[in-house]
């Protein structure tokens, strides 16, 4: 909302606001040292001083002490003793330094940073209005502030707490980005960012120990108000260096130590993967809801200090409060759910055994990595602990045959009978691996009528759906119908084939899946050589452009990209580990594939 | 877990590079983000967009592939299932949770298994079969069912548009 007004304003530059504060401040100087040349000039200002304002007290002579006490040669101590009394020159002094405190911003952003990208600019606006408003309603809506003092002085701490908030903002994004996006080796920019991250660590804890030691001065109310943000700002940097610096590195070592334990046994494997996920999970949590806490009571007490329930000041704040509460509860929720799943898993889906994983020599399919530690779904199926518990989070059924998994957990827990379902299910799915499960309905009546005398006939109500599900093998004549059907597709091959592969998976759907991806071994070297032949003579017709459309799609795969690498270029098949060299392949095959489409297109044309 | 996500994308255009599937190129847009790629699409033989290439952007969110990424057309196309501002509507790039059109059962729509390749596929097997129970565009689908030469027409015009002819 302020961000529109803000982006019509004619902000100036920050070259150009630098100019002129810098003229300003010299012009100070230069008047300050005008008018120190006079030699009552002190007088002057100590009695116009007291007869003005009584209100500039302890703190002024503070200041004054504290000038005293630097050693500096008497011009210079004149002048700024000058520059701290006369009002104007104050605020133009302020000016100029927030104007260093920018251009320093401005600095160590370069250095770290380099160009900031569009999306980190918007943000970085977004939040500094955020910050002004709430500054702006904390100074004047919540402590009501009177004397330029104060102002000046809340102002100094406000900014510096900003500048540090501004930059650990920038290194959470930069570290995301780097994390998800950018795929350069980016050791140097991550170590920047995290001496940038301790250094600002190491102001929070100074402020906070300025804070502790002038605490009594402060009173205790603006003693918690100021703490709580350097206390913020410090749980933070930990936690953005765990989460992004520290969790990637230590997923390395992990899996670089699973293949090495992978030879030992599987109870290792099993401790590893559970460390995996659990240890970094609750340290990101347990900061997580720390910081947000923290900014609550941070903020419940603004409102209870503003001591004025019905004005825009306190409205603002109770809007944030609302805003922070339900983003504790949902963490929690998540949370709970989390732990749910995993409680679930760990109970339902045993990890798979050394020979299942050697039987099954496919990747996780979630993550298409290899799987030294594997979770077992009832339906055969194996994942990664971690990806599978991702995906349980959104969805209850199997990724890879949709099987619909009973996720209903309260119900297990409540009765016999629904337990006594659910390992039913189980055991049939072991039976029947890829069955095509779409249709199949589980009815979980239990958890609805707990206590109800109806549960007695439930438990029949489920063998039925048992008796369906499990099926006994199906009989020859349907096999051969199913067979027959796979064949009008595949026609090479052998009915027999087909009838084995089909009792194993029941499906015609799962049987063709299986042929295309290669999972069917069939020799068939006469047609294999035939076909190849062709290619090789429609390859030789038209040189350049692929053939691959020319010839039936009832090949296997292996063929397809055997003749697609006989009439493309090799090198253009080849996976470069350079990004560049990846950007000018994918750019000449789109070259290529256009090009290719516009003469087929053209000889086309000419035919009719 | 957005790590995860990059090496899986990693994976799929390695895969979609050794081993491409006929008439279809795709990779990301700037090897700087993962997150975006350009595919394109050969019209398939036999159908009205016989030939045309059709450039569509693929933008795959940070927990890729527990969600599945966003298509959308950056040529021109008339087709059933294609909104008119290009976006692709079928059933795998839903995510499991939501059902816009309440016609779908939740096998059909995506899971993980699912991938890049199988997705440019069945836009393919669109493009030769378009769904016109769930019309994007309205128009089209109608088109498609009672004018079909028109349908032909106009496809041919984009399919020409598409080659820069």
């Amino acid at each position: 909302m302020p961000l529109g007004i803000l982006n019509r304003l004619p902000i100036p530059t920050l070259t150009t606001y630098s100019v002129i504060s810098a003229a300003l401040f010299v012009s100070l100087i230069y008047n300050a040292k005008h008018a120190v040349e006079n030699p009552d000039w002190k007088s002057e200002f100590l009695t116009s001083d007291k007869n003005s304002s009584d209100i500039i007290g302890d703190e002024e002579e503070e200041h004054l002490i504290d000038l005293e006490t630097i050693n500096l040669p008497e011009s210079i101590r004149d002048i700024l003793f000058y520059m701290i009394q006369d009002n104007f020159s104050r605020w133009v002094f302020v000016n100029a330094v927030t104007c260093a405190i920018l251009l320093l911003g401005r600095m160590i952003q370069i250095i770290v940073f380099g160009d900031l990208r569009t999306i980190e600019i918007h943000i970085f606006r977004e939040k500094l209005c955020n910050y002004f408003l709430y500054k702006c309603i904390f100074m004047f809506g919540v402590i009501k502030v009177q004397t330029t003092e104060d102002v000046i002085f809340l102002l100094g701490w406000f900014g510096i707490l900003g500048f540090l908030q501004i930059f650990v903002q920038f290194s959470k994004d930069r570290l995301e980005y780097m994390a998800t996006v950018s795929s350069r080796d980016t050791f140097w920019d991550r170590c920047k960012i995290v001496t940038l991250l301790l250094c600002i660590l190491s102001i929070a804890s100074y402020m906070i120990y300025f804070c502790l030691t002038n605490g009594d001065n402060l009173g205790y109310n603006i003693f918690a108000f100021m703490i709580a943000e350097c206390l913020s700002i410090t749980l933070r940097v930990p936690h953005i260096v765990i989460k992004y610096v520290i969790d990637p590195f230590e997923a390395k070592f992990i899996r670089n130590q699973n293949q090495r334990f992978r030879e030992r046994n599987v109870f290792a494997n099993f401790i590893i993967s559970k460390m995996e996920i659990s240890l970094t999970y609750y340290i990101s949590l347990g900061l997580d809801l720390a910081d947000l806490c923290l900014e609550l009571l941070h903020y419940l007490h603004m409102v209870l200090w503003s001591n004025a329930l019905f004005s825009v000041a306190s409205f603002a704040l109770c809007m944030h409060v609302r805003y922070l509460t339900t983003e504790i509860q949902r963490k929690i929720k998540k949370h709970r759910n989390y732990i749910w799943i995993l409680n679930h898993m760990e109970k339902e889906y045993p990890m798979a055994s050394e020979k299942e994983l050697n039987e099954n020599s496919d990747n996780c399919a979630i993550c298409w990595e290899k799987m030294e530690v594997a979770r077992k779904l009832p339906c055969r199926h194996l994942f990664h602990a971690t990806c599978l518990q991702l995906w349980l989070e959104q969805d209850t059924s199997c990724p890879t045959c949709r099987y619909v998994l009973n996720m209903n957990g309260s119900s297990i827990r409540r009765s016999t009978t629904s337990r006594q379902t659910t390992r039913g299910v189980i055991r049939i799915g072991r039976a029947a691996i890829p069955l095509n499960r779409q249709h199949f309905f589980h009815f979980d009546g239990t958890a609805f009528f707990p206590s109800s005398r109806y549960v007695s006939w439930l438990p029949s109500f489920s063998v039925q759906v048992m008796s369906t599900m499990g099926a006994p093998e199906l009989s020859d004549s349907q096999l051969e119908t199913m067979a027959r059907q796979v064949q009008q597709i595949f026609p090479h091959y052998p009915i027999n084939l087909l009838i084995d592969n089909l009792r194993q998976t029941r499906s015609v759907s799962v049987t063709s899946n299986n042929i295309l991806e290669g999972l069917l071994p069939f020799e068939e070297p006469n047609i294999i050589e035939e076909s190849s032949q062709m290619n090789r003579t429609i390859s030789d017709v038209t040189e350049a452009s692929t053939s691959t459309a020319a010839y039936s799609p009832t090949q296997e795969n292996e063929n397809i990209s055997e003749s697609y690498n006989s009439n493309v270029n090799i090198k253009e098949c080849e996976f470069s580990s350079i990004p560049a060299e990846r950007e000018i392949t994918l750019k000449n095959r789109k070259e290529q594939l256009f090009l290719n489409a516009k003469q087929k297109y053209l000889e086309r044309r000419l035919v009719n | 877990m957005a790590g995860a996500a990059l090496r899986r994308l990693m994976a799929e255009y390695k895969q979609l590079v050794t081993n491409p599937p006929e008439g279809i190129v795709a990779g990301p847009i700037s090897e700087e983000n993962f997150f975006e790629w350009e595919a394109l699409i050969t019209g398939p033989e036999g159908t009205c967009f016989e030939g045309g290439i059709f450039p569509a952007k693929l933008i795959f969110p940070f927990d890729y592939p527990l969600s599945p990424p966003k298509m959308q057309f950056t040529c021109d196309m008339f087709h059933p299932n294609v909104y008119p501002d290009g976006r692709v509507c079928i059933s795998i790039l839903h995510a499991p949770g939501d059902d816009p059109m309440g016609y779908e059962t939740s096998a059909e729509r995506w899971s993980p298994v699912q991938s890049v390749e199988k997705i440019l596929l069945s836009v393919v097997s669109i493009l030769a079969e378009p769904n016109d129970e769930s019309g994007a565009n309205v128009d089209a689908a109608k088109m498609w069912r009672e004018n079909r030469e028109e349908f032909n027409r106009i496809s041919e015009k984009i399919v020409r548009k598409s080659l820069g002819l």
